[in-house]
């Protein structure tokens, strides 16, 4: 008979928080569980007090706050898919969450779950780290915001204390001269990204591109930002870009990742896949911005 | 101890902490309709509702469900009364070993509750996490379209 844990149910983020503390490195914050659970049972990972955050009504909400989208972090993936707040250039959101995983596991699976768990493959990640997010972390005692961008710091590790729980991710709404693409490769739609991205950018009045992210995930130990193929873009007029350009942005993608081999793909194949996502996803933004600029 | 709203009716249990809601839907309740298969969230057999939405009860604590309403197929229809769902599986033959299909027709209710109107490929869409080896697919299909209708027809 395996070992069992003994399980708390905390129901605001403080008394979460006050239990991690107490228990330290032998407590473990459980959102949806459809990772830690696997984890656990193949003894990946260590676990004698489950802090089940479901019961925290709180922490499940995505509301609009002036020129912000708010995401509490329990917030389950199947409401992401289906939020109409997450419109226009946001929606590279809702696109990933209903890649994430077969439609039965978003009912449970959490986004702070999904970024927590720091997969280099995190289907939420991209998206948000082209977005601009920020993650709020809070411990018993204060709290503070995070960029997307730092994270990430190794598989399976975030920017997260001990001691402190991701409460909430905050997204600025992209101006309307702004687009986005989120792309990823399984072996099919639901299953585990052999790669994933999301890109956006804006045009100025003249169709000059700027605010230019590009982030890959699955190919790294954590999903990265590629900021080289970034500043080819920067500065271009979205009506002059030569093809040669937009594979010198595939060129670069593949030149900076840096993927390994595992049982979903071979290490060329993910470079290789990442050099054509992006050529695609740059072409998905050109796109979209011509039409606007024609309206 | 916990308390669990299952098929509408209210249980007093008396769990370990770890134990998943598969295991306690079959092995507490003996509600074998829930099938028990890849363990990991790869196969959809084990598909329940939880609040009406499509569930892996593999991938969950019991403890983590309790306060929520769980349908198993032992909720949805009788040997003498089934469901239309389930006379559509059976007029179209939607299987052949029938090992899926429970957590197959959980899936088909949630769909034709939201999106009653759907076409193939949003069936097949919704039906994405649930592996038949059998490869009945084309048939399960036809059995959702056909159950879509019936419904249709019986809310007049």
């Amino acid at each position: 008979m395996k070992k069992t844990f003994t399980y708390l149910r905390p129901l605001t983020p403080v008394e979460a928080c006050r239990f991690k503390e107490k228990y330290d490195k032998k407590a473990k914050f459980w959102a949806g569980g459809t990772d830690l659970l696997i984890q656990w049972r193949s003894e990946k990972i260590k676990l004698d007090y489950c802090v089940d955050l479901s019961f925290i009504s709180d922490l499940e909400y995505i509301k609009k706050d002036l020129d912000l989208i708010c995401i509490g972090s329990s917030t389950k993936v199947n409401a992401l898919e289906n939020s109409s707040k997450l419109d226009d250039s946001l929606s590279i959101i809702r696109e990933a969450a209903g890649e994430l995983g077969p439609p039965g596991l978003r009912t449970t699976a959490t986004i702070g779950g999904n970024l927590c768990n720091a997969a280099p493959s995190a289907d939420l990640a991209t998206p948000l780290i082209v977005l601009g997010a920020q993650a709020k972390f809070l411990s018993s005692t204060e709290e503070r915001w995070v960029n997307m961008d730092e994270f990430f710091l190794n598989v399976n590790q975030t920017a997260l204390k001990e001691n402190e729980l991701l409460t909430e991710i905050k997204i600025p709404i992209p101006r309307d001269t702004t687009a986005t693409s989120f792309l990823k490769i399984g072996r099919n739609v639901v299953d585990i990204a052999i790669v994933n991205m999301s890109m956006k950018a804006a045009m100025d009045e003249a169709g000059i591109l700027s605010d230019v992210k590009i982030a890959f995930g699955a190919v790294a130990p954590t999903p990265i930002r590629i900021k080289s193929a970034e500043k080819l873009l920067l500065g271009a007029d979205i009506f002059k870009i030569k093809d040669t350009l937009i594979d010198e942005v595939g060129n670069k993608v593949a030149k900076e990742v840096k993927p390994i081999t595992d049982v979903r793909s071979s290490a060329e194949y993910r470079r290789e896949v990442s050099r054509v996502l992006a050529v695609r996803a740059v072409k998905n933004i050109l796109g979209d911005l011509k039409k606007r600029r024609k309206v | 101890m916990i308390t669990l709203m299952v098929n509408n009716k209210e249980y007093q249990l008396e769990i370990e902490p770890h134990e998943t809601l598969v295991d306690v839907l079959q092995k507490r309740l003996g509600l074998m309709g829930v099938r028990m298969s890849c363990g990991q969230g790869e196969c959809g057999a084990c598909t329940i509702l939880l609040d009406n939405k499509p569930a892996l009860s593999c991938m969950m604590l019991a403890c983590q469900a309790e306060g929520k309403e769980i349908l198993t197929i032992e909720g949805l229809g009788t040997y003498d009364d089934l469901h239309p769902i389930q006379e559509s599986f059976i007029e179209e033959h939607g299987f052949q070993c029938g090992f899926c299909t429970p957590g197959v027709i959980m899936t088909t209710k949630s769909l034709l509750e939201t999106k009653p109107k759907s076409n193939a490929s949003e069936i097949a869409m919704s039906l994405s996490g649930h592996i038949c080896r059998c490869g009945a697919y084309p048939k399960i299909i036809k059995s959702v379209q056909n159950a879509a209708k019936k419904l249709e027809k019986n809310h007049g």
